[in-house]
């Protein structure tokens, strides 16, 4: 049987998700040191050899006492090594979350590689090369050291360093923390295991991204999943299991309204790939509806709001357009109808600095109505 | 409505009044003050509005005063091209009828069929309120002293407003268009205050916004703090590092060592140097002894024939000062004795003179002593005199007052002894012969005159006997004498007097005695002012005196300038005495001092022997232990060995400067501070580092990167839904604004129909006016004179009526052209026109009377005679 071990990052510990009020945001918080448990309750069920954090365990080196000590106690069913490298959300700083971690007095299990030195795990069969970020940015590349690294003959070498591996992912790819991608060939690593991206990853030959174990943010990228990897012996190929870890699907949707009703931005929610109730939803709404249609869909999305763990609606670009029917609806005649023409005007004038205002009024006089007919 | 005939019965004061034919148009009713023309609307509003069933107070006032009867109003009105006729009475047997189109109701569906025809609401119960119940004819009716007021609309609004949109269609937008600005407004109001200002959920966003910007900033800053102390950690860090790896402590204590080597062998040669010194010092130091020792050799031998020369002079003093003692004592001597001769002389010549002086005293003494005897005995007699005269006095005891009170007496005696006799019975006998006559029981013989006053019985010889009984309550008067004559006694024994006369005697001999005191007392006090006593001391006192004098013969030959002589004798002997005396004491002080001086000089001589003795004994001792010769020897010696030393200190001294003791000293200072400053710079840097570790320890417990995060989180959300809301904010005004503004353009079409109505009567009164009605109330609201605005609150009574007026008639015609024909009441409404107003006014009142009838009730029928109207009195 091989070196067997979890490959995790980004756990992001600390994580206050402001932007999600109420119990919703205390929720997603607390979930993320339950995931922790869940990874560590994995490690014993899977008698994993070691358990490797490629950065950014914590959200920052400024998280409360509380967190470090709630975060320890979430680690403990699993006695075994968990070999925790700084990342640049909590990079090993002269002070820093590591230093009072120590102070805490953690288990010797607990191992924070915090220098670039050897760090030898199954019994001296494999050795674990890390590359901690000793500032949030490093100009230069802390996995130098790893090509001239000496180790023992027939001993596995893993290399551990957080960041981007320049020209391989997508978006704006940072020039600091930079990461070789022939990083795992000039080592002579048989397991390259990377934090920094979200989702899980494979990059280039030997060297992977774990991804976060829950996903804290809306990008679709495969995120809320570690890796698990055995590897016989030296230059064997590593075998990498992926398992989901993630409590929450966090989904974003953008629905265009062609049809000038709310039904498609239903359907989409209706064919969520989670149970509503662990989806954090963003929809964005854009096109033009009807006012009786967008009563509708005011009223459907209230009901949705209920149901999903959170939901965050961006309509700013979803036009009322009221049709002849919504207008006779409203009045035919009289001083309303003046308003209602002079409203509709505006709203339809993109020039207009009050046109968004003017979609609104419309909206809040159909439902003013809707409301003095019931 | 136009209404035909009015016909009032038992109404208030109108009995009964019937006003007929009343013609479309015009139709004017004049009755005269008190008339009751204004009586005759109220009767017109009761049948119409007022329940016939009504009672209180609203029916006892339909009652002529005082009276108790049936008020009954008929009125004949056309109404939709149908002719009705009312009948109401009231109060007693109520009743309500109403015929017309055919039809006939009766009792209360009277009155539901007059609200179902003229729209208005009759009153629940109670009285009617123009105002509330009379619909349209509250603004049309106008009762006497209101028509310069507002409308009154009231009611009558409904009716106008849908009079109005009648005529303009749909263009209100009815209760739908209310119902949506109303909501409108709850809107614009759940966002903005009155200022314009955001308010409620709104504001509170903006605050709690603001509020997380603020301590987003501080935050931030905080953190900030926390890298700047992380830096300075590190920093700490890298100096303590370099310290540990160039081994800095170290090679700063190796230099502090070999600096002190070479200050230990320094202190070697300084130390030679030094024992050389005290060398040095001690020869110089016994050389200096021995010096000391030849010096003080010396000195006393000097010492030692200075005292031989001062003894022979002080030897040689003392014999001369001997000498002249000697003589200075036997002058001293003669002195004295020439000195007390003197003193008896002088004692001799004062004697003389005091024996002359003591026999003139004495004669004078025995002189004084006769005189003062004679006074004496004068004085004395005349005390004894005062004395017995005073014993006289106090003798007796008597008092002028008891001599008045025994004369009250007496006088009282006297009285009753009158009135006895009075009533007495006097009786003369004269009898024949000798014939004697005897009380019976006595034997003496009465007398001629007999007066009786008690039972007697006379023995008249001769004759027998009588008795006698004096009557008239005698035996009263009898007992008052007796009394009388008791109290005197009584008062006679105890002053111990036997009779009246007596008594008088002994106060006269008291008054004498006194006055004879008083005369004796003035002699004493002139002869002895002082007493008698002082004189009787005086006299005992000479006498002592005289008898203690030594006898110095006879002295009265003396002459008194015998003693004056003798007295200047002995001052002349007493001050020779003086000056020899003072002679004598001067030649004993001259010989005293020479003594004084004598023995000081023997002291002298004394003191300079015994002086002389130690000085020879002490040289001898000391030749004894040491000779003059040894000594000097001695001396040679320490002289040579002080050179000696002296040479080998100077060798020592050189020795030192060559090594450079100072160079060393700073060398050694140099090293240890450095080293000294070397270990506190590693303590500080340590001491830092501990407390920034605490610093940042404390920093980071309170999970600012987590605080910062969140506040981040929340600062977009906030930023979203303030987006969201201040979009709504916004909308919820435009949505006011645009309605608001649409209602008013459309009001304003609204009422134009009222301004189109008006003007062709105002042209009539005033060219070139508008009225505007209050787009809310409808009421008069301003009137627009040459493009001015004026208040209608503002003008005059007398412009407000025709105004007032003239809008009725305007609105008049617009309820008429709505199919709400009404029939125009004026009473009295246009008291306050002038003239030439009230002549346009009954221009505009015919151009009214052209298309609806109106009723004018005037008490002033000169007024209205032009008006070209039937006149109906009443």
């Amino acid at each position: 049987m091989g070196f067997r071990f979890i490959h995790t990052a980004d756990w992001q510990i600390g994580k206050p998700f402001g932007n999600v009020p109420g119990d919703a945001g205390s929720e997603l918080r607390a979930q993320r040191l339950r995931t922790v448990e869940r990874i560590a309750n994995l490690a014993r069920e899977r008698r994993v050899d070691a358990v490797l954090i490629a950065g950014d365990a914590f959200d920052s080196n400024e998280v409360e006492d509380r967190t470090i000590s709630r975060t320890l106690d979430a680690l403990r069913s699993f006695e075994g090594p968990w070999i925790f490298l700084p990342g640049n959300h909590d990079a090993a700083l002269v002070h820093s979350v590591w230093t009072r971690l120590r102070l805490l007095r953690p288990g010797e299990n607990v191992i924070i590689a915090d220098r670039p030195e050897p760090v030898p795990v199954w019994g001296g069969r494999a050795v674990i090369l890390p590359a901690p970020l000793r500032r949030r940015r490093e100009a230069d590349d802390q996995t130098v050291w790893f090509d001239a690294a000496p180790s023992a003959e027939g001993t596995i070498r893993i290399g551990l360093a957080h960041g981007s591996v320049a020209g391989r992912l997508p978006g704006a790819a940072d020039s600091a923390n930079s990461i070789p991608e022939t990083r795992a060939d000039s080592a002579r690593l048989d397991y390259l295991a990377l934090g920094d991206w979200h989702g899980a990853l494979q990059i280039a030959p030997r060297t992977w991204y774990s991804g976060t174990p829950e996903t804290d943010r809306h990008r679709d990228n495969r995120s809320g999943f570690i890796h698990l990897v055995e590897i016989d012996g030296p230059g064997q190929p590593a075998r990498v299991e992926t398992i989901s870890t993630g409590a929450y699907g966090w989904h974003q949707l953008e629905v265009e309204v062609l049809d000038g009703t709310g039904d498609p931005a239903i359907m989409a929610l209706e064919s969520l790939s989670t149970e509503p109730r662990r989806s954090v939803v963003s929809l964005r709404l854009r096109g033009a509806i009807s006012l009786a249609e967008r009563h509708n869909l005011t009223e459907a999305l209230a009901d949705w709001r209920n149901r999903l763990h959170h939901l965050e609606v961006d309509d700013f670009e979803l036009f009322e357009d009221p049709t002849a029917d919504d207008l006779d609806a409203l009045d035919t005649g009289g001083f309303v109808r003046l308003a209602v023409d002079r409203l509709k005007a505006k709203a339809a004038d993109a020039a207009d600095p009050q046109a968004a205002a003017a979609r609104v009024a419309l909206r809040m006089m159909y439902l003013d109505h809707m409301k003095a007919k019931e | 409505m136009k209404l035909r005939r009015i016909e009032v019965r038992d109404f208030r004061k109108l009995s009964h009044v019937v006003i007929d034919d009343l013609r479309d148009g015009l139709n004017v009713v004049v009755g005269d003050n008190e008339a009751g023309k204004s009586t005759l609307l109220a009767a017109l509003r009761a049948a119409l509005f007022e329940r016939h069933r009504v009672g209180g107070e609203v029916a006892a006032l339909m009652q002529p005063y005082g009276q108790t009867v049936r008020p009954e109003i008929w009125l004949n009105f056309d109404k939709d091209g149908a002719s009705y006729r009312l009948h109401k009475a009231f109060c007693q047997r109520q009743e309500a009828e109403l015929i017309g189109g055919g039809e006939r109701w009766t009792g209360d569906a009277v009155e539901d069929k007059l609200a179902d025809l003229f729209g208005f609401t009759p009153p629940g119960r109670g009285e009617s309120k123009p105002d509330q119940h009379h619909g349209i004819f509250g603004l049309l009716w106008v009762e006497q002293g209101t028509s310069h007021r507002a409308l009154s609309i009231g009611a009558g609004r409904n009716y106008l407003a849908s009079a109005l949109e009648t005529e303009l269609g749909q263009i209100t937008g009815g209760d739908r268009g209310r119902a949506l600005l109303e909501a409108a407004e709850m809107r614009h109001a759940e966002f903005w205050d009155k200022r314009g200002n955001p308010r409620g959920n709104f504001k509170a966003l903006m605050v709690a916004l603001e509020a997380d910007q603020e301590r987003h900033a501080f935050v931030e800053g905080q953190i900030r703090t926390l890298e700047s102390r992380i830096v300075q950690l590190a920093d700490l860090q890298a100096h303590l590092a370099r310290y540990i790896r160039e081994d800095t402590l170290k090679r700063s204590k190796d230099q502090v060592v070999a600096a002190e080597a070479a200050t230990a062998k320094v202190a070697g040669i300084e130390t030679e140097h030094k024992s050389a010194v005290s060398a040095l010092q001690r020869a110089q130091l016994q050389r200096d002894a021995v010096g000391t020792r030849a010096d003080a050799r010396e000195a006393l031998t000097r010492r030692l024939d200075l005292a031989a020369s001062a003894l022979k002079e002080a030897q040689h003093a003392t014999e001369v000062a001997g000498a002249f003692q000697a003589r200075l004592d036997a002058a001293a001597g003669a002195a004295s004795e020439a000195a007390s001769k003197a003193r008896e002389c002088q004692r001799l010549a004062a004697e003389t003179a005091h024996q002359l002086e003591q026999a003139l005293s004495r004669r004078q003494m025995s002189q004084g002593l006769l005189r003062l005897r004679d006074q004496l005995t004068a004085v004395e007699a005349a005390d004894a005199a005062h004395r017995a005269a005073l014993s006289v006095v106090d003798a007796i005891s008597l008092k002028r007052e008891d001599l008045g009170r025994l004369e009250g007496l007496r006088g009282l005696v006297d009285q009753s002894r009158a009135r006895r006799d009075a009533a007495s019975v006097h009786i003369s006998l004269r009898p024949d012969g000798a014939r004697v006559t005897r009380i019976e029981g006595l034997d003496d013989p009465v007398g001629e005159e007999l007066t009786l006053s008690s039972d007697t019985t006379l023995a008249l010889e001769g004759f027998g006997h009588i008795h006698i009984q004096p009557g008239g309550g005698i035996e009263q008067l009898v007992r008052g004498v007796s009394d009388a004559e008791s109290a005197l006694g009584d008062a006679l024994v105890r002053l111990g007097q036997p009779d009246l006369a007596s008594v008088r005697a002994a106060l006269q001999r008291q008054a004498d005695a006194r006055s004879d005191a008083a005369l004796q007392e003035k002699t004493v006090k002139v002869l002895a002012p002082d007493g008698i006593e002082p004189l009787r001391r005086q006299a005992l006192q000479y006498e002592a005196q005289l008898a203690s004098a030594i006898d110095g013969g006879d002295s009265a030959d003396i002459e008194p300038g015998a003693v004056d002589a003798a007295r200047r004798d002995a001052d002349l002997k007493r001050s020779e005495a003086g000056a020899r005396e003072a002679n004598a004491k001067q030649g004993r002080a001259a010989a005293d001092k020479a003594r004084i001086d004598l023995a000081v000089l023997d002291e002298r001589v004394a003191q300079a022997t015994r002086d002389h003795g130690r000085l020879r004994d002490d040289i001898a001792a000391a030749r004894l232990t040491l000779s003059d010769a040894d000594l000097a020897a001695d001396l040679t010696a320490r002289d040579a060995e002080l050179a000696a030393v002296a040479a080998a200190e100077a060798a020592a001294r050189m020795t030192l400067a060559a090594a450079d003791p100072e160079v060393a000293r700073l060398a050694l200072q140099k090293s240890r501070q450095a080293e000294a400053a070397i270990r506190d710079d590693i303590d500080k840097l340590e001491r830092d580092r501990r407390d920034l570790d605490i610093e940042l320890r404390a920093l980071g417990k309170d999970g600012l990167g987590e605080l910062l995060a969140e506040l981040e989180g929340r600062i977009a959300y906030g930023e979203r839904q303030l987006q969201t809301t201040m979009l709504e904010a916004g909308a919820a005004k435009l949505l006011f604004d645009q309605l608001s503004a649409a209602q008013r353009e459309t009001k304003d079409r609204w009422l134009a129909p009222v301004r189109e109505r008006s003007a062709p009567y105002l042209r009539l009164l005033q060219p070139d006016s508008t009225i505007v009605l209050h787009e809310d109330t409808l009421e008069l609201h301003q009137i627009v004179r040459n493009g001015v605005r004026e208040a209608f609150e503002c003008l005059s009574i007398g412009a407000r009526e025709q105004i007032a007026v003239i809008t009725r008639l305007a609105l008049a015609d617009i309820l008429r052209d709505a199919g709400r024909s009404s029939c125009v009441v004026l009473d009295d409404a246009l008291v306050n026109t002038d003239e030439p107003r009230l002549d346009r006014m009954h221009l505009v009142l015919h151009k009214a009377a052209e298309r609806q009838q109106i009723l004018i009730l005037t008490c002033r029928e000169r007024d209205f005679l032009h008006l070209g109207a039937p006149i109906r009195r009443m």
